[in-house]
């Protein structure tokens, strides 16, 4: 049978090691509106209106959201701490860091993105012969809301839902501690529905249909 | 009557029940989709609609378009929240007593399945 709390934790770790854009390790600055550089580009990075950025190397390294790119400066909300140019810093857009998780309370800003996560449960059954020691079967889904800012657009959404369709592609395999493990369906693939706009927030879900495997044990 | 013509009777019938077959597990098939998306299903492990006052469960139309296509569908504005469990303001509170979200999505990803269990009941014919 199925360990449904390794499954949840294997595909919510998959998930939380989402990296939609990255600066690699760069020589940045932080400034009043936000982090400038003088080489490379954060338009070629990835970085779009609306993702959240975690950076490290800094003094300050609260998580904000970006409200403006340009190639060489990134304009957040709330502006940052001034600190000259150094390097080995990077900035980081991944699953949004204000996550819903199943059961836990969250309260969202309006200046920050963030993902509701649930796990819904599918068919299963056996597979092989004998039953009583055969393969078991269990279909899931990982489904996944991202909230963006109001009026940021389409591009962090439409990014975000595709990392994360490929972060789980088809016939993506994680392995579990039992010795169980998940695969990514292939013959019903990853996919997102359309941006939905309401209430001062865009959303989209995002359905990873999953197939978990392991052995029937059944009790002395 | 000749090889020829006994050959053609043969595969004539064969052609008939193979029809008739296909049209049943199509039949099935599209009866146990419904019955998930709206009802739920073992099968597919979908819950089906939540219920309060029994308007979304039953707005799900089934239609026949042609030989090979069907469909189920629903006007209400509030199936797509329902389905994705999320709102406006985050994750919605199952308050029905039935009933579930993500029945749509379940049962896309039963497809497998629910075809696999009406070809094996139609076995049993």
């Amino acid at each position: 049978m199925i360990d449904l709390a390794l499954v949840r934790a294997a595909l919510r770790s998959r998930a939380e090691g989402l990296v939609v854009a990255s600066t690699g390790a760069a020589t940045l600055s932080a400034t009043a509106t936000g982090y400038a550089r003088t080489s490379g580009s954060f338009i070629d990075d990835g970085f779009v209106v609306g993702q959240d950025i975690t950076p490290t190397g800094f003094t300050q390294t609260t998580v904000c959201a970006i409200s403006k790119v340009e190639a060489s400066m990134l304009t957040i909300y709330g502006g940052r701490t001034v600190q000259a140019s150094g390097s080995g810093r990077t900035l980081v857009s991944g699953l949004p860091t204000m996550r819903a998780l199943v059961n836990e309370d969250l309260t969202p800003s309006v200046v920050m993105p963030y993902v509701v996560e649930s796990m819904p449960l599918g068919g299963s059954g056996v597979q092989t012969i004998p039953g009583r020691t055969g393969r078991f079967q269990q279909d899931g889904l990982s489904v996944w809301t991202w909230y963006a800012i109001a009026k940021t657009g389409a591009g962090a959404l439409d990014k975000g839902a595709t990392a994360l369709m490929k972060r789980f592609a088809p016939y993506t395999r994680l392995s579990l501690s039992d010795g169980t493990y998940i695969d990514m369906r292939g013959d019903v693939g990853p996919s997102a529905g359309d941006i939905i706009s309401e209430a001062g927030w865009a959303r989209v879900t995002v359905t990873l249909p999953w197939r978990a495997s392991s052995w029937n044990v059944v009790a002395a | 009557m000749g090889i020829g013509a006994q050959m053609k009777d043969i595969a004539g019938g064969f052609t008939a029940r193979l029809s008739a077959k296909n049209k049943r597990i199509f039949v099935g098939v599209a009866a146990e989709i419904q019955r998930s998306v709206q009802s739920g299903s073992e099968i597919t492990g979908a819950k089906g609609q939540p219920v309060d006052k029994n308007v979304l469960r039953p707005s799900f139309i089934p239609e026949f378009i042609d030989d090979v296509t069907w469909q189920t569908s629903t006007n209400l504005p509030y199936a797509r929240p329902i389905e994705d469990g999320v709102g406006p303001y985050g994750a919605l509170t199952l308050r029905s007593k039935v009933g579930g979200f993500h029945s749509v999505k379940l049962t896309k990803a039963g497809y497998g399945r629910i075809v696999a269990h009406v070809v094996s009941e139609d076995q049993k014919r």
